[in-house]
């Protein structure tokens, strides 16, 4: 099966991610990352969040990225607590970027690829606001 | 992108994700309040995981056995809670089994009963009519569908239990990590 995005798609798929509330809501993401999971140790950005970000950018199924998150929920090592905190909120995220692909297109390959570009939108969006939560803090840290 | 892709993130996933929340909703909703309660642990999702990565033609053998197991411990356990521990661990296994081979009405849909659908025409049997001698030409042919068709199975299968059985790992843990939040 070898489908394709049109140019109408990728239009309708950005669109989407430049909504205001759209944006909003990865930016509230991206501060509640920030808040959660920090930066690491040498004050880059947090393990977690590149590993999330990595998921979304390479991902070949989208439910590879949604079970990513569950998976990193279901431990029970390592910073499960932490991804207790936010991970239905990203689920519900996600869910929301299925249910607009869906609406963009009828053909299922179309909407696989659609899943996948509004993904890779999204984690950009999160990953920015996270990078801009954590530099604030910076400053105001090199103020006090 | 190929098929599977799709499935994957449609129909099969959707399938995993619908048997894991029944089989909660049936047997690990009220009293399994800590992780450890739950009817299957962590450790025996992961032998799943494992079994359905290496072999997952042998899964259905694997889960009956599981079954067994808890079967024959439940025969010998007097004590209520551990009795309702055992019966759903087996209703687990079972549930496994069924979504592996099962058939209606018991299981409206299983991947056996997805494979069969998605066979293609051209690797079906042809109908022959009772009595009729098959000629050496025809047994040949018979033979070499039947190897294709295995063949196209294996693959099938190779494709299809891991991707299903992914999603329904870890969605079971998902929701014991859920329902068991002060762990």
């Amino acid at each position: 099966m070898s489908a394709l995005l049109t140019p109408e798609l990728v239009q309708k798929a950005d669109c989407f991610l430049d909504g205001d509330q759209q944006h909003q809501t990865a930016e509230n993401l991206g501060k509640r990352l920030f808040d959660t999971f920090g930066a690491d140790k040498e004050g880059r950005i947090s393990t977690q969040v590149r590993n999330l970000q990595q998921m979304a950018v390479s991902a070949t199924r989208f439910a590879d990225i949604e079970d990513f998150v569950k998976n990193q929920m279901g431990r029970k090592a390592g910073a499960y607590r932490e991804w207790r905190r936010v991970g239905d909120e990203i689920l519900r995220q996600l869910g929301e970027l299925r249910k607009a692909a869906d609406g963009f297109a009828s053909d299922e390959g179309q909407r696989l690829l659609l899943r996948l570009h509004l993904a890779r939108g999204w984690v950009r969006a999160v990953v920015g606001a996270y990078l801009y939560a954590k530099a604030q803090k910076e400053m105001e840290q090199s103020h006090d | 992108m190929i098929d599977i892709d799709i499935e994957a993130d449609t129909e099969l996933g959707q399938h995993a994700i619908d048997a894991v929340s029944k089989y909660v909703k049936d047997y690990a909703a009220g009293p399994f309040q800590k992780a450890d309660d739950w009817p299957i642990s962590h450790a025996q999702i992961s032998g799943l995981r494992q079994i359905v990565g290496n072999e997952p033609a042998r899964l259905a053998e694997f889960a009956e056995h599981q079954r067994e197991k808890a079967q024959a411990k439940l025969e010998n356990t007097r004590k209520e809670e551990r009795r309702q521990e055992l019966e759903a661990e087996i209703a687990f296994w079972e549930l496994v089994k069924g979504l592996c081979e099962g058939k209606p009405p018991k299981f409206s849909w299983s991947l056996t009963q997805s494979r069969d659908q998605a066979l293609p025409p051209d690797l079906h049997d042809e109908k022959q009519s009772p009595g009729t001698p098959l000629t050496k030409e025809h047994q040949a042919a018979r033979k070499e569908k039947r190897e294709l068709r295995d063949r196209w199975q294996r693959q099938w299968a190779l494709d299809h239990y891991p991707a299903f059985f992914q999603r329904f790992c870890i969605h079971y843990l998902y929701e014991m990590a859920k329902r068991t939040q002060g762990d």
